[in-house]
């Protein structure tokens, strides 16, 4: 069995060693089934797509009000805080350009 | 492997307005024509675009410029594509534009993707990087 040791955010660990209070009781080993679990399950979703690091961000009013590094975190990050994304303006870091190619460009000459 | 239309290689996918899953899940799988003139993710019919929510979350004003040169005035939201076969997720900037009526895929939209191109077969494939 391998050994890592982690630091991660006080609310999250509040929430996982109630979720595995929950699911594995009091147990010594119900952090380490909860974690393995959350990996598990992190492992087998569908892969996303290697290219550079992009992070989402929602704006309200001038402020940066939730992020992710993906659509689904900001989603999730938005809905715990009771946000509606239709109210918000997303925004990524870094920027999309404001401008695409529609068609390589094309240029005709006259002899 | 995917059959070319009109000619052109295609990819069959997912397109998921993500930020709108909690409101109400919206998604809908199409055939979308590999594009490498078109730099952005995914071009949608103003239709698709509307009946995805996508209007609701549009917030990012784009301008496309096409091969001659003018440019033409784009709406822009944020989604995922999916392509099941591959468990492939990408996000990117979903966009619309006036008179748009085919659903593009364009260079954004396959990054991190290993393209096979079968002008023989007229079929196309492809695999995700790692």
């Amino acid at each position: 069995m391998g050994v890592i040791t982690l630091k991660i955010d006080d609310k999250i660990e509040r929430e996982l060693r109630q979720r595995a209070g929950e699911l594995h009781g009091a147990s010594k080993g119900a952090i380490s089934k909860s974690v393995e679990e959350a990996i598990t399950t992190w492992l087998s979703a569908p892969r996303r797509a290697v290219r550079p690091a992009r992070t989402f961000i929602a704006i309200s009013d001038g402020k940066r009000v939730a992020q992710g590094n993906d659509l689904k975190l900001l989603a999730m990050d938005l809905r715990s805080q009771g946000l509606d994304p239709r109210r918000v303006e997303i925004q990524t870091i870094p920027a999309h350009p404001k401008e695409v190619n529609l068609g390589l460009p094309i240029r005709s000459r006259t002899r | 492997m995917w059959p070319f239309l009109e000619g052109s290689p295609t990819i069959p996918l997912t397109i998921v307005n993500t930020l709108a899953s909690g409101l109400e899940e919206r998604s809908a799988s199409v055939t979308a024509i590999v594009d490498t003139g078109y730099s952005g993710f995914i071009l949608l019919s103003e239709q698709l675009f509307n009946r995805l929510g996508f209007e609701e979350l549009a917030n990012e004003s784009t301008s496309g410029r096409l091969a001659d040169g003018s440019l033409v005035r784009m709406r822009s939201a944020y989604g995922t594509l999916r392509i099941s076969d591959l468990e492939f997720d990408l996000d990117g900037l979903v966009e619309t534009c006036k008179g748009a009526e085919t659903i593009l895929l364009g260079m954004d939209g396959i990054q991190g993707l290993a393209l096979t191109i079968d002008s023989c077969a007229q079929e196309s494939s492809a695999r995700t990087c790692s």
